[in-house]
């Protein structure tokens, strides 16, 4: 118990003072992850929203698809990203193996399902009270989705949140493509499971509370603004 | 007289049937906890002498493969019974922390200093130091490190201490360290067609899966790569009733057959310490 | 694009095995308001959607001026009118999006029209805090923004209390008065007595009558009209002057 009390102890040292070892680590997962949600974002909101939006043939389909995409573990997404991007591969030319590129790539990967299979369940459902009303206000389908989005814009925010908690705790994608490099590819999730294996459970320790800090913080600053803005659209 | 109900008798009979079924059986055997090095653990050795090891001395081996550093942490909290590691420095200041403990030297193999087939900062066949020194000033070669607490790791520091460069300074982001097994190294440096240390045993036992490397450097003194056994001085004058003696023992006495037999693809890489 | 005459053809609705309405033939001509009248459940509801193209019969056609289509310039207002999460002009902005004109003359409309219905101070607020009556003048300024041939009004007073149905009812004449042709259905007599200018009577889903309001009040062609009036109204009810 001491043991570990002293660790964390020196741990929360190492947080306070801001310790470059932690802050450069921190800077590249922040950089990694936040990346991953823009272009996440980017591919999975509109194909969410269209999702949500219409009706087609096929669409069940569809939409059962990007719900199993969303439970493909992180490392088989390494896997396939490191296939990919390995100098035997087809797109080994770009370099991105052992490369934040490459580590932004399979994050993307992670973070898209997720935001368009909740954007889709957000959209729809404002879909299903505005279908009729949207129809007659002889809106035409860009017109439309722009009304659905706008109408969901607190859910999309938590939407975001959730995509950019799954990039920034998931470990398997990021050491598969990234190699934890020392001050090139290692992240806060790959530089915990080092730490930890070689003993120093200091820095491992610290890392672990800054990584929680910054998810929880987020989560909290996004709730309540989505919360806030949520009373004064609808009173 | 007692007259035994039929029940009364299948049960004797079983039981003697038991018994008798426990005479003819083997020798117990013991299992016996190592700590050692994943280099060691992935070289393959322990897996070949594992039924050799078992039919002749009925001795099991648990095996903890960790770095270097936490093999001999391990050890020197009791978790395991003995070790097989290969840094001589850290064995020694280990013998100095705990007293009653012996050092055998066992085998020695050695380091090998891999390398892009371009060999952009042309080391092959050079002695080793001046290698890492071309390697240093060279712009286009990198270099992969362990960067855990390895006996390879260790190695590595010393041969930069030799050459007296900084590998982080003169390099800078040409030196990539990994902090992985010997194994996930490879693959980094087979990637990034770079240079990078590695023990002859998981070298051999990794053949065809690393297109982009050769060995550039393969013999050179500082290179050579000791293991010793570390075992209780208690346990080895006990080597008939102590199983951690007898397994200890066992490995020590068969080394030079050891040498001899351990090959991989062809290779034999390892020689008896003397 | 032009709506009128709206011409609906031997529909059944939902489905020829049970249908609600049943080989109803209909024409939406000429001006002013006319009332739905009929029981719950007759389907009123139903057939104003089915004229605002909403849903589509299983049986027969609906047709705009020959079109199988339905044009622009109709709009309809349901029983409760949804409305985006958004404050009270932006709805109303999104209601605009798709009318032709600049933004200038737009902007000016929506104000304007915000006045008429008496939610100007109202321009900022949220939408969904309205109350009822509220509601149904804003969903009204929505549809009155896009000047429409043709609006549709499911029982647009049903769940309001006498003042709120007495402004909205005052919009409603206002509207007819600047060209709008109105059907609107209710089952409140009274209002239909007072508001429209044709009364269409819907039972055993067809239509049973097709008349003037004050003479349907006055004399009820069909048993079930005059059961019906019967029914809903008190023993001196008189029809208005």
């Amino acid at each position: 118990m001491n043991h570990a009390l002293e660790a964390l102890s020196q741990a929360l040292t190492l947080v306070v003072r801001w310790d470059e070892t932690l802050a450069s680590i921190v800077r590249l997962s922040l950089e990694v992850s936040g990346s991953a949600l823009f272009f996440g974002a980017l591919l999975g909101l509109p194909l969410g929203a269209v999702l949500g939006a219409t009706q087609f043939r096929g669409r069940g389909l569809v939409v059962a698809l990007l719900q199993s995409l969303l439970g493909v573990p992180s490392v088989v997404v390494g896997v396939v990203v490191f296939l990919l991007l390995s100098r035997a591969g087809p797109l080994g030319f770009l370099g991105w193996l052992y490369d934040p590129a490459g580590m932004v790539v399979a994050q993307t990967l992670l973070v898209a399902p997720l935001v368009a299979a909740i954007t889709r369940q957000v959209v729809e459902g404002a879909r299903e009270r505005l279908a009729e009303e949207l129809t007659m206000m002889r809106l035409g389908f860009a017109e439309r989705l722009f009304a659905l989005i706008y109408d969901c814009r607190f859910s999309l925010l938590l939407a975001l949140f959730s995509g950019f908690a799954r990039a920034a705790s998931e470990v398997g994608a990021v050491m598969i493509v990234g190699g934890n490099i020392e001050g090139m590819t290692r992240v806060m999730t790959t530089a915990i499971a080092l730490e930890t294996a070689k003993g120093d459970l200091t820095l491992a320790l610290a890392l672990g509370i800054v990584l929680v800090g910054i998810v929880a913080t987020i989560h909290l600053v996004t709730s309540g603004l989505e919360a806030l803005a949520r009373r004064r659209a609808e009173g | 007289m007692v007259t035994w109900s039929r029940r009364r008798w299948l049960a004797a009979a079983l039981t003697m049937g038991m018994v008798s079924r426990s005479w003819g059986q083997e020798a117990q055997v013991d299992a016996v906890r190592l700590a050692t090095t994943t280099s060691v653990d992935h070289s393959g050795l322990l897996a070949w002498l594992a039924p050799q090891l078992r039919r002749e001395a009925q001795v099991v081996l648990q095996v903890l493969a960790l770095g270097t550093g936490k093999a001999l942490a391990v050890l020197g909290r009791g978790d395991a019974d003995f070790g097989i590691t290969h840094d001589p420095e850290a064995e020694a200041a280990f013998l100095a922390q705990h007293p009653g403990w012996l050092r055998k030297p066992w085998l020695i193999g050695r380091f090998l200093l891999v390398g892009p087939k371009a060999d952009p900062a042309d080391v092959e066949g050079r002695p080793v130091t001046d290698a890492f020194v071309r390697i240093a000033e060279t712009d286009a070669a990198l270099f992969v490190s362990r960067g855990d607490q390895s006996g390879t790791h260790a190695r590595e520091r010393t041969l930069w201490a030799a050459a007296q460069i900084d590998p982080r300074a003169r390099l800078g982001t040409r030196y990539r360290s990994v902090g992985q097994g010997m194994g996930p190294t490879l693959v980094i440096a087979n990637e990034m067609a770079a240079y990078t240390l590695v023990d002859e045993g998981t070298w051999l036992a990794l053949q065809g899966r690393l297109p982009n490397l050769e060995v550039v450097i393969a013999s050179d003194p500082l290179l050579d790569n000791p293991y010793a056994i570390l075992v209780r001085e208690t346990a080895w004058k006990n080597g008939v009733q102590d199983p951690v003696g007898r397994a200890a023992r066992w490995l020590w006495e068969a080394r030079e057959a050891i040498a001899r037999g351990f090959e991989v693809h062809g290779v034999h890489p390892l020689r008896p310490a003397p | 694009m032009a709506v009128l005459p709206v011409d609906v053809q031997g529909v059944s609705w939902p489905s020829e095995a049970q249908p609600v309405l049943r080989n109803l033939t209909w024409r939406i001509a000429g001006d002013g308001i006319t009332a739905i009248l009929g029981e719950n459940g007759a389907g009123k509801s139903s057939l104003l959607r089915l004229v605002a193209g909403l849903i589509r019969p299983a049986v027969g056609t609906v047709t705009w001026r020959g079109a199988t289509t339905p044009p622009a310039a109709i709009r309809w207002v349901a029983q409760q009118p949804q409305f985006l999460r958004a404050s009270v002009a932006t709805n109303l902005w999104f209601a605009a999006l798709p009318l032709p004109g600049r933004w200038s003359a737009k902007r000016k409309r929506i104000s304007a029209v915000l006045e008429r219905v008496g939610l100007a101070e109202r321009a900022n607020e949220p939408a969904l805090r309205l109350s009822g009556g509220e509601r149904q003048r804003l969903a009204l300024a929505r549809a009155w923004l896009a000047q429409p041939e043709l609006l549709l009004l499911d029982e647009p007073t049903a769940n309001l209390d006498p003042g709120a149905t007495a402004a909205v009812e005052r919009l409603i004449q206002e509207m007819r008065s600047s060209g709008i042709r109105i059907v609107m259905t209710t089952h409140h007599l009274a209002q239909a007595a007072r508001l429209s200018d044709e009364v269409v009577f819907l039972a055993d889903g067809e239509i049973s009558e097709q008349t003037p309001t004050r003479q349907f009040f006055a004399a009820p062609k069909s048993v079930a009209a005059r059961r019906f009036i019967r029914s809903e109204t008190p023993w001196w009810f008189r029809l208005p002057e």
